[in-house]
């Protein structure tokens, strides 16, 4: 299954020392994120991404081995995101 | 005096804004507080801004102005949310949405939704598809919008709504309809040819109704219910006109669809209204047509003068003597047309009642504050 | 021509019919009164404010008047209304000006005229602006009232007001607010500062108000831009400290005091990160005016005093 912004075009976000500061044009709402939620979002930001890829993009981030673990917080964030309607699932990838 | 005066420039204005550079200050002054309470600053913002005005206005007007684009553009990034969280919740289940009022203009792009403040989600299904559609959404998270046994009932049996649904992380009201008059009412619109002439928008699964539809009902809410922001309804219809009249066979159409739907009320009160006060462009032969649906000869001037107050705003220091008693008439009025007899006896008593016993609550919590 | 220049006859009369269309600073706001006992409390209270005459348009109106027939017959009371649409009050006639303040704040929260409202103080120097978000409650009334008094200009000890121009903040000078032990406290810290007589049994306890000081009122076309964001924390007994927030807790902090921030959607969004980005962003814990006011200058003065005490 895959992934992608649920708004066209990149959302107004903010790094600030490992906080993200994110806007969502669709809901109106500004959400706060840690930063392996914002990196998850930036590779979604790229393009449609399948969930397995977003995985191994962030074991490669936080560089730690991409197993179980990183399936299941990457797990929770989507379905987070997903809640928030920052990203939504793509056919086909 | 002075606010007849401001009444027949406040419209002539709102059809008009280049005539705004010759205001003096207190004039604006007036015309932002009446503009503000019809619902139509923005609208006349948006105009202002077409004809590159907007920077040649009063700084204050235009900070009042941009405030109310502000209120507009927030209400209708919730309603457009609002419909996305639906189709959301529903998925690829879903049962063709139709898109009522406010949420149709805006979702199908129409002009007139520009500068429009859009309150609520309104949509329409098919009657069979409306219970199990709620108990989907409930499940989903929505709730019913809390009532006592008397509203619920009122709602479910004799309006053409379920009680409006809301989400408690939102506040955006999602009003679901299984046909744009009450089933009691007098005017019965044929909700099955509603249906089957809807028009699809880029997602599939959302619908409007067809032009003519869209129009009639339009007309009916305005003219047979009551609303909040009259006047602002009354510009919906000139611009659905200004807008579907210029496709070929739209009047015909129209006038079949009026017709057809047994609408042909409302519909003459449309054309008459919206030409009268706004001087929208009617082709002469739909108007002589449309007057075989005209109120009694006898009737007609008191009906003028009843809608005329109605749409007329008033400034909040100068009320207009006639303008409370025009809004009580209208008011038995659209109870009348909506309920058999003996159900709206009951209705505006338990109403009445319900509103004394509210005023003796508010009392009392004032005296102990 | 100011307030203070009508003679109070001719004030009572105006008020009573036509209204008088008072500046505050960002607003305009078309007041009438019909009692007699306001109009004194109004006059000493907005003496240095001007007036637009003859009138333009206004940003918001409020009328005091007397609650109700019947409520005359049994005990007076006073009630302020905002717009012909929203009533505060009623209160007893002797705390009518009280009721006429919260429908000044409210009508100013309602009237929608700016990008931005903050429930902060703004203080400014060398025009740089010092926002002060927070609750009622966290002294932050008490400390602008101070910092009034000691080289900083005050814009407003209760609202934030961005432009839409330019984000820069908007000034709306108004009698600051003091409860309770404040009200000894700032007439003793400051004996220049003109404080109202005191009105006793408010929901709030005592309340009295501190006009705005002259300097104030003269320069509130002159706006700020954002410096510094100081979250005032009033905790009795405890020695005056800084100590810098990061970013996203700053952000969180002006949201959270944001009365509109929601329906700014993207406009709010980059007013708000970008005075973030342009501010030191600090808490501020104290119990004692001078230390934080030295704090403070401090900040001011580059010699940023994050994490020390006084």
């Amino acid at each position: 299954m895959g992934w992608r912004l649920g708004v066209v075009g990149p959302l107004p976000m903010r790094c600030w020392d490992g906080d993200y500061v994110v806007y969502n044009p669709l809901s109106g709402n500004t959400h706060v994120f840690d930063i392996v939620t914002g990196e998850v979002l930036k590779v979604i930001m790229t393009g449609n991404v399948a969930a397995a890829e977003i995985c191994q993009r962030i074991a490669a981030f936080l560089e730690v081995p991409n197993d179980v673990g990183i399936a299941d917080h990457v797990g929770r964030i989507l379905v987070a995101l997903d809640r928030l309607a920052l990203i939504e699932p793509a056919a086909g990838c | 005096m002075k606010s007849a005066f401001v009444q027949d420039r406040f419209l002539a204005l709102l059809r008009d804004p280049s005539g705004t550079l010759e205001l003096d200050l207190r004039f604006w002054n007036d015309f932002l507080v009446l503009a503000r309470r019809s619902g139509l600053l923005a609208r006349f913002g948006m105009q202002l801004g077409d004809r590159s005005l907007l920077d040649r206005i009063p700084g204050k007007a235009r900070d009042h102005i941009r405030a109310a684009f502000i209120e507009v553009e927030s209400s209708q990034t919730a309603v457009r949310f609002e419909c996305n969280r639906v189709l959301h919740a529903l998925g690829t289940r879903s049962p063709p949405l139709i898109l009522l009022k406010g949420a149709a203009y805006l979702l199908a792009g129409l002009p007139l939704s520009r500068g429009r403040y859009i309150g609520d989600l309104d949509f329409m299904v098919s009657r069979e598809k409306i219970d199990e559609l709620e108990r989907t959404l409930i499940e989903k998270g929505w709730a019913p919008t809390e009532m006592d046994e008397y509203d619920q009932r009122y709602y479910r049996e004799w309006t053409h709504e379920i009680p409006p649904l809301l989400h408690p992380e939102r506040e955006t009201l999602l009003d679901i309809h299984h046909t744009i008059a009450p089933l009691t009412s007098k005017v019965q619109p044929d909700a099955g040819a509603l249906v089957a002439a809807a028009v699809p928008l880029h997602d599939p699964r959302l619908r409007v109704l067809a032009p003519a539809d869209m129009v009639l009902h339009s007309a009916v809410h305005l003219f047979n219910d009551e609303v909040g922001k009259p006047l602002r309804d009354l510009f919906d219809l000139h611009d659905l006109l200004g807008h579907f009249g210029a496709r070929p066979g739209f009047w015909s159409e129209l006038n079949d669809r009026a017709r057809m739907h047994r609408l042909g009320r409302p519909f003459y009160y449309a054309l008459r209204y919206t030409q009268r006060l706004l001087g929208t462009a009617i082709p002469p032969a739909v108007l002589i047509d449309a007057a075989v649906w005209a109120p009694p000869r006898l009737l007609r001037p008191m009906m003028d003068w009843i809608f005329e107050q109605r749409f007329l705003p008033e400034l909040p220091e100068e009320p207009r003597t006639g303008a409370a008693f025009a809004r009580w008439l209208y008011y038995v009025r659209t109870h009348w047309l909506r309920m058999p007899p003996q159900l709206l006896a009951r209705h505006l008593t338990i109403k009445a009642a319900r509103r004394v016993r509210e005023r003796f609550t508010l009392k009392s919590k004032d005296g102990s504050a | 021509m100011l307030i203070g220049d009508i003679p109070r006859e001719a004030l009572a009369r105006r008020l009573r019919s036509d209204g008088v269309h008072l500046v505050t600073g960002a607003f305009t706001i078309h007041v009438r009164a019909s009692l007699s006992r306001f109009v004194d409390d109004f006059a000493e209270m907005y003496e240095h404010y001007p007036f637009e005459d003859p009138a333009g348009i206004d940003d918001a109106g409020v009328r005091v008047s007397a609650h109700s027939l019947i409520g005359r017959f049994i005990t007076a009371k006073a009630k302020a209304e905002v717009n012909g649409e929203i009533t505060f009050g009623p209160v007893p006639l002797h705390r009518a000006f009280t009721t006429f303040e919260t429908a000044m704040n409210w009508s100013v929260a309602m009237s929608d005229v700016a990008p931005m409202f903050l429930h902060a103080a703004v203080l400014e120097r060398d025009g740089l602006a010092m926002l002060m978000p927070a609750d009622t409650g966290s002294g932050k009334s008490t400390l602008s009232a101070a910092l009034s008094w000691r080289g900083w200009r005050l814009l407003s000890d209760e609202m934030a007001i961005f432009s839409f121009a330019d984000g820069s903040m908007r000034p709306n000078p108004r009698p600051v607010s003091l409860k309770n032990n404040a009200i000894g406290v700032i007439a003793a810290f400051e004996p220049r500062a003109t404080i109202s007589r005191v009105y006793s049994g408010t929901p709030k306890g005592d309340i009295a108000y501190m006009k705005a000081p002259v300097e104030a009122v003269a320069r509130f076309q002159e706006g700020a831009i954002p410096r510094w964001v100081v979250a005032p924390c009033y905790v009795a007994g405890a020695p005056a400290r800084v100590v810098a927030l990061d970013r996203a807790e700053g952000f969180q902090l002006l949201t959270d005091n944001a009365v509109n921030y929601s329906s700014m959607l993207q406009t709010g969004f980059e007013l708000l990160t970008g005075v973030v980005e342009r501010c030191g962003i600090y808490r501020l814990t104290y119990s004692n005016l001078d230390e934080a006011i030295g704090l403070l200058d401090r900040l001011h003065d580059g010699s940023d005093g994050a994490g020390s005490s006084a």
